[in-house]
């Protein structure tokens, strides 16, 4: 791809991009949020339409104008929010759109045997016939490969694959890479996560702020740092580790709580753990193992079917939002979007969403914006949210800075408890050290901090004890400094020494 | 001293009263004509708006004729009641009962505009009422119910028991018993003019109780009869206008209103000044003044035994001569 | 700086309104023109038939007044995300109340004047606050609830005039009996309608300016940005959908209260007419901002007005109003497209050429 230009309004999310890509390599996309990555992705897939550039593939002058020209090119896209129907089987969903070899019948049987013969010769393990609603996800990314490879793609293009995977689904997934390449393919690994970069990736093409800052070969001499500042454009502080604080006394508890889910299956099973004064518990899991309805009941959103829950020392199982809100527990919800924020409000509004009604916000009933406003210019300032003014809305900033908001509400008084679910997720390097450095900083000022999250990673930098969830229980709780591969393990519900695997969580 | 004032004061109306007629006779009256609804609805406006018309070409040289419909707000009356009289325009009706109160209060502030409301009860000098004497129609259309019935059972849907309709029934009551005593007559009320579902529901019910024919003496209520008759396949009898055209299988015949005569004699009595001399003044359409007539029964002549066309012709001329009186039904409720 | 930001800001949330509402008078020109008329001619009749004399301009005021306080009433249910389209029946309501404390109360003048202002504003907030509660209580759709008891309303006045409130001295025809001459509004202006009525909504529209800078305000707004959102906030929902349905009919019910005070001084059927669908309209294209609200049901009163003079004096149907009206509605449901793309991008793009 030659000098690649993709303006979207006023804003060049492309801006005379070169990318090349070598025949049998995985190449990396690295790059910040927001830096271009999936724009150029899109353009090569044939979803955008660059304004300026070409696109050559094999050498020859192509002309993407749509995805399916994109596919009778031989390039596949596997994206990061599956393209799959669920209550269909793997073979229904691959012949989804495509002309049947027996006229208006469906060639079924031989398009599963076809499949079978591809899955083999990749080690994919997909069941043709098996439905996507029964399939983990690393599965249903398998499906999404193999749908690409049966189409006849020879240049793959995957989007934040590892972002749903646990490490162990990870690695596997990096050896069908492998595989595939020394097969004759050729694959893009959309990430901002660098670790992968090293240890999967033969060359690395670098995007900030839409322009290719460099593309380089990915030698074992190749660092973290390195990258990290071509991403970034400056150092980035890694490994921050925490200071060991003595806890306190114990903030938040819940003794074998249960609770369930929105279809109202059994989501948290006899929960018991607590969280102290000054102390961050890691809470580690695939996401969907219970983790939203935990938090959900530890904030009041979601009743508790059974179990109990003391909050500094009082009890508080099933008690309106409105007490654990002033009881001082802050919440950092899954969804920002949707929970954590009114994003039709603007910056100074979502910043009082849980205590305008009171002083100095509001007196006698009537709001007082100019205080709202006052307070809403030094939190700007204290988180360092890019935003023009106050009354911008929060639509129209970015994810990072969206977090920041809730960050600055969240964190503003001093919380006595907070639940922090996947702070970090989706959000770029800069972003995430960020709130990191924050959840650092609300647990040295003595909150007991509940750090929800998938990233292992996250989990071990940040936590004093780290809790694993799987399938709605508790698998254990090991102590700070424990190794990956231990936490990756409970992840999939294998507890140490369990040698026969547990029941796949459907 | 007082009688100074009343000698000035007489003078005062007599010279504005030559000043009208003399103006009137200058040029062409303009007239306008408020319809609450549509001027095609086959019903209570289109027959008004119709007569207007066929007035306006005969009365070519001494009116000109603006038509408003689809008036529906009750408070948007007002401001179009304004806009003719503070138009000069000489003479205005309102068609329709919720014209009362503020034809009655515009007319109060345009003393020398004639005011026409088409029924009501309300009058000042410069305003007059024109309705409908529907009992004379009523009358005509049970005999011929009555002769058509092969059952024995006609019915009759109303819309609001209000006197000009309960006359109407009344007088097909009588006149069905006129020609058969023993008739069976099954009468329903839906108490809203525009109900045209459940005066549908009544009229079907009164079908499958053996009734073969209906008269309907309503607005929006008349279609609903009219429907119940094309999906049972029975006769109906329909009002205001000629109806025939709603369910030419159906519509037997039923009265017409013919507005003309009257809206001339209110242009007559305009120019001549007898109008605004009379308080309360009322025009009254009905058979012996040609305001009421009966529809054709176009094709479905054949159906009609000859012998009860002829009876029909002559009640209706009877009721013309008035050799057939009505009682006062009022007095007997 | 601050003023042109300001200035900036205030266009940035007219523009769009205005930029439908030009729309739609343009592409009327459009169908006026394929019609084969003068579209000039049209809309001048239509503005002299708004405001060529003083009776035409107080009834600018006398249609805006009703339409103001009902669309006032239904931003308050939109706000929180409530689809009130039945503000026609509680408006009923309100006519009914205030009516049978007219006649049937028999207070001196001023007690039943404020009494007939309570009744019907509370008539008015439980016709609503029902359709409320079905929804907090069973999550039943307000759409159809509230369309629904428009029905129920509309039922209830025509059963009443035909039946236990006609008017005993009025041969039989649907209405209810006239309130008494004091009771009603006072005039403002000699000849003309307006009433006193105004005052109550020029009140009204200060109380809403305040309404929305009030917790209460806030609280209604905050839970129409979505369930999760303001449970998480610590707010009740169901309570605040009982509560914003509850003032968004108390309002349409006082409006019913000073139709019947300052224009019908009776019960007729079908009172309410059109104005609840218009209120909406109104509503939405006053971007549901209470001074916004004042203005465009102004201007839809003018194209009320002035649309009927012109079809009573030149001929021009009035249908050309409706079809402005209508083209209004399609450009405020198009609106959200509008203003996400080329509006917001237009103004941030000045912003940045400005800065840079």
């Amino acid at each position: 791809m030659r000098n690649i230009t993709k303006i979207f309004g006023h804003l060049k999310a492309n801006d005379a991009v070169d990318f090349k890509l070598r025949e049998k390599s995985i190449h990396g996309l690295l790059g910040e949020n927001g830096a271009g990555k999936t724009t150029l992705m899109n353009v090569l897939y044939g979803l955008y339409r660059q304004e300026e550039g070409e696109i050559y593939i094999h050498g020859q002058k192509t002309d993407i104008s749509s995805p399916l020209k994109a596919i009778s090119s031989g390039i596949g896209m596997v994206h990061q929010h599956f393209m799959l129907a669920r209550p269909l089987t793997v073979v229904e969903n691959i012949m989804l759109g495509r002309k049947s070899s027996r006229g208006i019948f469906l060639d079924t049987k031989k398009v599963a045997a076809e499949i079978r013969e591809l899955s083999d010769k990749y080690h994919l393990m997909v069941d043709p016939y098996a439905r996507i609603w029964q399939l983990s996800v690393g599965e249903q990314q398998r499906v999404e490969i193999l749908t690409t490879i049966y189409q006849g793609a020879n240049i793959l293009i995957l989007d934040e694959p590892t972002a749903v995977l646990t490490p162990q689904e990870a690695e596997t997934l990096f050896s069908i890479l492998r595989q595939m390449r020394d097969d004759g393919k050729s694959m893009i690994l959309i990430t901002h996560k660098l670790e992968e970069i090293l240890s999967v990736v033969d060359d690395v093409t670098i995007l900030r702020d839409g322009k290719m800052i460099n593309s380089l070969k990915v030698t074992p001499a190749t660092t973290k740092e390195e990258l990290s500042r071509l991403m970034v454009g400056r150092d980035v502080l890694f490994d921050f580790y925490p200071v060991a604080v003595k806890p306190g006394k114990e903030r938040i508890s819940m003794k074998n709580l249960s609770v369930r889910n929105d279809k109202d299956f059994s989501a948290v099973r006899n929960f018991s753990l607590s969280v102290a004064e000054g102390e961050i518990v890691g809470l580690a899991g695939v996401d969907g193992n219970g983790q939203k309805e935990l938090a959900e009941a530890l904030t009041g959103l979601r009743p508790a079917e059974g179990g109990l829950i003391f909050i500094n020392g009082k009890e508080a199982v099933n008690k309106p939002p409105v007490f654990y809100i002033n009881e001082g527990v802050a919440h950092i919800p899954e969804d920002r979007q949707s929970m954590g924020l009114a994003m039709g409000f603007c910056v100074s509004k979502n910043l009082v969403i849980k205590r305008f009604y009171q002083q100095p916000y509001a007196k006698n009933g009537l709001l007082n914006y100019k205080n709202i406003k006052d307070h809403a210019k030094k939190m700007i300032q204290d988180f360092q949210i890019k935003t023009n003014s106050t009354e911008d809305i929060t639509r129209d900033l970015s994810g990072g800075n969206q977090q920041k908001v809730i960050l600055a509400r969240e964190l503003a008084d001093d919380p006595s408890v907070l639940i922090a679910n996947q702070p970090t997720r989706g959000l770029d390097v800069g972003a995430t050290e960020y709130v990191r450095s924050r959840l650092l900083e609300a647990r040295s000022k003595g909150s007991a901090v509940l750090l929800i999250s998938a990233d292992i990673e996250e989990i071990i930098q940040l936590s004093d004890r780290i809790a694993v969830i799987y399938n709605g229980e508790l698998m254990g709780v090991l102590p700070k400094g424990s190794q990956p591969e231990a936490i990756g393990l409970l992840m999939m519900g294998k507890r140490q020494g369990d040698n026969a695997s547990v029941k796949e969580n459907y | 001293m007082k009688k100074i004032v009343k000698v000035l004061f007489v003078l005062l109306v007599l010279s504005l009263l030559v000043a009208t007629t003399v103006s009137a006779a200058d040029e062409k009256l303009k007239v306008a004509l408020i319809l609450p609804g549509q001027a095609d609805d086959m019903s209570f406006n289109q027959a008004m708006y119709d007569a207007m018309m066929q007035v306006a070409d005969e009365y070519a040289d001494k009116i000109e004729v603006t038509v408003v419909e689809k008036v529906y707000e009750v408070a948007d009356i007002e401001p179009a009641l304004m806009d003719f009289a503070s138009q000069n325009y000489d003479i205005i009706f309102g068609h329709g009962f919720q014209f009362q109160e503020p034809l009655i209060a515009v007319a109060e502030m345009f003393p020398e505009t004639a005011f026409c409301l088409g029924t009501g009860y309300l009058t000042l000098p410069n305003t007059a009422v024109y309705d409908v004497e529907l009992d004379t129609g009523g009358y005509l259309m049970g005999v011929l119910a009555a002769l058509m019935s092969e059952t024995g059972k006609i019915g009759v849907v109303g819309g609001a028991d209000v006197s000009e309709i309960f006359r109407g029934h009344e007088g097909y009551k009588y006149g069905a018993k006129s020609v058969n005593p023993d008739i069976v007559i099954e009468e329903v009320y839906t108490g809203d003019w525009n109900d045209s579902a459940g005066a549908k529901e009544a009229a079907i019910s009164m079908y499958d109780d053996g009734v073969d024919i209906i008269w309907h003496s309503g607005d929006g209520i008349g279609l609903g009869v009219l429907e119940a008759a094309k999906e049972k396949g029975k006769f109906a009898l329909g009002n205001v206008a000629d109806q025939h055209s709603l369910a030419p299988d159906n519509v037997l015949s039923g009265v017409v209103y013919q507005w003309a005569p009257i809206i001339k004699n209110i242009i007559d009595d305009v120019i001549s000044g007898a109008f605004f001399k009379t308080d309360p003044l009322f025009y009254w359409i009905n058979i012996p003044n040609d305001g009421l007539t009966y529809a054709s029964y176009y094709e479905l002549s054949d159906k009609v035994p000859a012998e009860v066309q002829a009876q029909v012709e002559q009640t209706f001329k009877d009721l013309k001569d008035k050799k057939i009186v009505m009682p006062d039904f009022e007095a007997a409720k | 700086m601050p003023v042109s930001k300001k200035i900036i800001k205030i266009t940035q949330a007219i523009f769009p309104a205005l930029l439908m509402v030009a729309g739609a008078l343009l592409s009327g020109a459009v169908l006026i023109v394929i019609a084969g008329n003068d579209p000039i001619a049209a809309y001048k009749a239509l503005l002299e038939g708004a405001f060529s004399n003083s009776y035409r301009i107080s009834e600018t005021f006398v249609k805006a007044i009703p339409l103001m306080l009902m669309a006032q009433g239904i931003s308050i249910a939109f706000k929180n995300q409530i689809w009130n389209i039945g503000a026609g029946g509680q408006f009923t309501i309100g006519t009914i109340l205030s009516v049978v404390v007219c006649l049937y109360f028999k207070l001196p003048p001023i007690p039943t004047i404020i009494l007939s202002f309570i009744f019907a504003f509370i008539g008015g907030a439980l016709w609503g606050g029902l359709a409320g509660w079905l929804k907090a209580r069973f999550n039943a759709n307000e759409v159809i609830t509230t369309l629904m008891l428009d029905y129920i309303a509309t039922f209830l006045l025509a059963y009443l005039v035909y039946g236990p409130m006609m008017d005993p001295n009025g041969f039989g025809y649907p209405q209810s009996a006239v309130i008494e001459k004091v009771l009603r509004l006072p005039k403002l202006i000699v000849g003309g309608r307006l009433h006193a009525g105004l005052f109550v909504a020029i009140a009204i529209l200060l109380l809403m300016i305040l309404f929305w800078r009030s917790t209460l305000g806030f609280k209604i707004e905050l839970a129409g940005q979505g369930n999760d959102v303001s449970r998480y906030a610590g707010i009740n929902n169901k309570k605040i959908i009982i509560v914003a349905m509850l003032l968004s009919g108390g309002l349409s019910g006082i409006a019913g209260w000073n139709e019947i005070h300052g224009i019908h001084f009776r019960l007729m059927t079908d009172l309410a007419g059109s104005y609840g669908s218009i209120a909406i309209v109104i509503a939405l294209l006053g971007n549901l901002n209470p001074l916004g609200i004042a203005i465009s049901a102004y201007f839809f009163s003018v194209l009320i007005v002035g649309g009927n003079t012109m079809q009573n004096l030149t001929g021009i149907p009035y249908s050309l109003v409706d079809i402005i009206q209508g083209l209004i509605v399609v450009f405020v449901i198009t609106r959200t497209a509008f203003k996400a793309e080329s509006i917001q991008s237009f103004f941030r793009k000045r912003r940045y050429q400005h800065n840079g």
